[in-house]
């Protein structure tokens, strides 16, 4: 067994393809590319492909991760090339980093995601007040649905940093870093929603720019995490 | 090239349907070439799982001098926010609009799609009826239900009649002569329509009787053939395939390598107009098959081979094929599946030899309840048959098992539809005869009746569709007749098969009943959400048409039939003695056992029925 993270792009009109449907458009590819893919055991084996945190339909992303298995050795550089001559437009394997078997899986070791929010820029200096009074609250209350009826969450707790990036002309662009984990994530749709309510802001449009672990306090990006054990 | 952005593909569902780029897709410098846009008028899902979409557009790719493209029919959400936006219908690959390209084709493949092609070229600004066409798109039309062309008459410039991988090339390379001349449209229709298989409906005019019924077709030159015949692939085996074939990168029906063993059926069922239309049997190799399996799983990242045919038991040299492929995808996880299967144990054993992982559900299509009724559809199976199938399926390990009919036959009596009945129970009886530590527990079984719709080029092209109360009679009566816990009882929507039967033998009076009932809001109609029988009764009676005499009026044996210039090789003499023998309940035997004298060869010009 032979571990791997994969560090994927999705960008252009991927972004318009689920969670699931990336999943096999990435099997195919490996499959096409001729890699040794390795399978679970048992009567309906199953690819050794997992994601670190799905994303949404609609949302590009420079930074996937993506834990992959295969049954012999290969060198990353083979792997990069062979792959990404398999791809899709618009699909890119960024990165390959060979780990070794006591890493936590991509998964696990998930904390954080950074985002870039790009709205539509009409009343800039309401968005900028919308933005501060996100920023400056002790706490935003929001009702989440549940199976066992509706649940009270804090979610600036999932917020770890929200600031303006960037303003020109046409757009505005928020750049925020969420809490994605097993216990809970944050959708930077919900960051969207909340400045709908006070200002037009049109149909957002949202990048996944790093996913980070937390060593210690330190938010570390994934790739790099990976890269040092 | 139409901009399709954010503020329209992320307020619809499932946006991959529009965008295209899917792995294998074909990237070409559009400049210069005769552009075909291939369209198939149902949501993308449905149109990416055929076979013929495929074929089609890998093989017109082939060509330098054309790009074929594709395009589907907008889901109602995204269609509201096209003609919002002033967005056309468009291609996938370019994003270029319909109505810039020279040829529009259309797949026939069920009656109740024809308001989606109305509804496309309306999204696509292309005019509906062929005359008032000029300096747009031929409106191009095959495939199953273009083997009757009246209904859709006046929309059609043209239609491509039988296999379309030779006649299509044909066109192509009459157009690209015709684009570089300085001929008009009507010219190029005129001399499209000397090809092999092509059927220009503007060309004939038909009289009408008294009664309604058809007098005759009439050339409007003398020039202008009288009888036209289906086009055969003869060389099945050498005809093109495409190795490359397209991958979706969303899921679709579908999401497998098609691997077409075959065409045609030998079987001779007499409801079945695939069975008669595709004739004759034409098979490929099992090394050519092995080797296109090879190059499609390397090609496409599949991994599950459907092998695909009307009747793929009938194979003849399944088991080895079968065999050849596990032994040498064992190791590399690539699934084999079979699409139909007929009522034998041997069927039984080999897809338990396929599917050794999960034993989900087994369907048989015993298509009647009853012997008699069984020998009137040339069914050739028997109780017996089916009984042991179920048994040894039932001592596999299956405990899921769903059978197939029909309701509203001809010469069908009340007590061939208490037959279907009768039979499940004794599919229920075969289980509890298992015993008790071989068999799998939780029986169910599924009873699934369709309501049979004549369809043209049967033996049953005559005959007089049930009503609609007759046929929810007899559904009554059948759900009265079942009671047992292990049978669950499930049926078509009769209202649908109804409108199917008139489309199915419609004429050319039809078409403007189709054009009405898309203006009252009629579309979708084969998805249960979007069906609306009101709006379609309304358009009949706007248009002062009666659907019944196109449903479920009896034809006589001598009146001329809508259909009946086209040549699909089987002769009306063979179709007509195969009714008279459907009412006496004779069998016509499998024609590998011998020639049944359906009259294909005479289209094969002195060439065999079989290709051994």
């Amino acid at each position: 067994m032979n571990r791997y993270v994969f560090k994927l792009k999705k960008m252009g009109n991927t972004k318009y393809i689920s969670h699931l449907d990336t999943m096999r458009t990435l099997h195919r590819a490996i499959r096409r590319a001729g890699l040794p893919l390795t399978y679970s055991k048992g009567f309906n084996p199953h690819p050794s492909i997992s994601f670190a945190s799905p994303l949404s339909v609609g949302i590009e992303s420079f930074a996937e991760y993506i834990d992959i298995e295969f049954d012999s050795f290969i060198d990353k550089n083979e792997i990069l090339e062979k792959i990404n001559f398999n791809m899709p437009i618009g699909l890119e394997v960024l990165k390959v980093i060979p780990i070794n078997k006591k890493m936590p899986t991509c998964m696990a070791a998930t904390y954080a995601s950074r985002y870039e929010i790009k709205l539509k820029r009409s009343q800039n200096n309401k968005i900028e007040e919308a933005v501060n009074n996100i920023i400056n609250a002790k706490e935003i209350i929001k009702t989440k649905k549940t199976k066992s009826g509706e649940k009270s969450i804090n979610i600036k707790e999932m917020i770890f940093d929200l600031k303006i990036k960037n303003i020109d002309e046409n757009y505005f662009i928020l750049e925020c870093i969420v809490l994605t984990s097993n216990s809970g994530s944050l959708s930077p749709e919900v960051i969207a929603d909340i400045l709908k309510e006070s200002v037009a802001i049109g149909v957002p449009i949202i990048k996944r720019t790093e996913m980070y672990t937390k060593v210690k306090n330190d938010l570390v990006p994934l790739d790099e995490f990976f890269s040092r054990m | 090239m139409i901009n399709l952005n954010e503020e329209i593909l992320l307020k619809v569902q499932k946006p991959a349907r529009y965008v295209g780029n899917e792995v294998n897709s074909v990237i070409k410098d559009k400049k210069d070439k005769i552009r075909f846009a291939f369209c198939f008028p149902d949501v993308y899902e449905v149109g990416m799982s055929h076979l013929g979409l495929k074929i089609i557009y890998h093989l017109l790719n082939e060509r330098e001098d054309c790009y074929c493209e594709r395009a589907f029919a907008p889901w109602p959400d995204m269609e509201r926010l096209m003609r919002e936006n002033d967005i056309p219908l468009f291609a996938l690959e370019t994003k270029d609009a319909l109505s810039e390209f020279d040829f529009v084709g259309f797949t026939l493949q069920y009656e109740m799609s024809y308001t989606n092609i109305i509804n496309m070229l309306d999204l696509a600004h292309i005019p509906l009826y062929s005359k008032d066409r000029s300096n747009h798109p031929f409106v191009v039309f095959g495939g199953p239900c273009a083997y009757n062309p009246e209904p859709l008459a006046d929309i059609a410039d043209f239609f491509v009649l039988g296999e379309g991988e030779e006649v299509l090339n044909e066109v192509l390379d009459l157009y690209s002569k015709f684009k570089k001349s300085n001929a008009s449209r009507q010219e190029f229709l005129e001399k499209v329509s000397e090809i092999e298989g092509i059927y220009v409906p503007s060309l004939y005019e038909i009289e009408y009787n008294t009664d309604g019924t058809i007098k005759r077709m009439v050339p409007k030159k003398e020039t202008y053939k009288t009888n036209i015949k289906k086009r055969i692939i003869k060389d099945l085996n050498n005809s093109f395939y495409p190795e490359k074939m397209i991958v979706p990168l969303t899921e679709v029906v579908h999401d497998r390598i098609m691997l077409e063993t075959f065409r045609g059926c030998t079987r001779g069922c007499r409801f079945c107009q695939a069975g008669m239309i595709y004739r004759p049997i034409r098979e490929k190799k099992t090394e050519k098959l092995i080797d296109l399996a090879d190059k499609l799983i390397k090609e496409t990242g599949y991994d599950e081979i459907s092998l695909t045919s009307l009747s793929i038991c009938d194979y003849s040299d399944i088991q080895n094929l079968v065999n050849k492929l596990i032994e040498k995808y064992k190791e590399s996880n690539v699934g084999i599946s079979l699409p139909s299967l007929r009522i034998d144990s041997f069927s039984v054993n080999l897809i338990n030899e396929i599917q050794k992982v999960r034993k989900t559900g087994l369907t048989f299509a015993p298509e009647a309840g009853t012997q008699k009724m069984r020998d009137v559809i040339n069914k050739g199976v028997t109780e017996e048959d089916l009984i042991k199938s179920v048994r040894s399926a039932f001592e596999l390990g299956w405990n899921n098992i769903k059978l197939y009919f029909m309701i509203g036959l001809p010469f069908e009596e009340d007590e061939d539809v208490e037959g279907i009945a009768d039979l499940a129970y004794k599919v229920v009886d075969e289980y509890f005869k298992v015993p008790k530590e071989k068999r799998q527990k939780g029986l169910n079984v599924t009873v699934s009746t369709s309501s049979f719709v004549p369809k043209p080029f049967t033996p049953f092209q005559w005959f007089g569709q049930n009503t609609m109360d007759e046929l929810y009679r007899k559904q009554k009566l059948l759900k009265e007749k079942i009671k047992s816990r292990f049978i669950t009882y499930n049926w078509h929507e009769t209202p649908i098969s109804f409108l199917e039967g008139v489309f199915s033998r419609g004429d050319r009076r039809l078409t403007k009943v189709l054009v009405k009932a898309w203006e009252l809001g009629c579309k979708f109609d084969g998805w249960q959400e979007h069906f609306d029988f009101e709006k379609w009764m309304k358009a009949f009676e706007e248009c002062n048409i009666d659907p019944h005499f196109y449903a479920t009026r009896e034809r006589s044996l001598d009146e001329v039939l809508p259909w009946d210039f086209i040549d699909v090789g089987v002769s009306k003499e063979y179709l007509i003695n195969e009714y008279k023998k459907a009412e006496k309940g004779i069998l016509t035997p499998d024609c590998r056992q011998g020639c049944t004298g359906c009259g294909i060869t005479k289209l094969l010009k002195g060439g065999k029925c079989f290709n051994e």
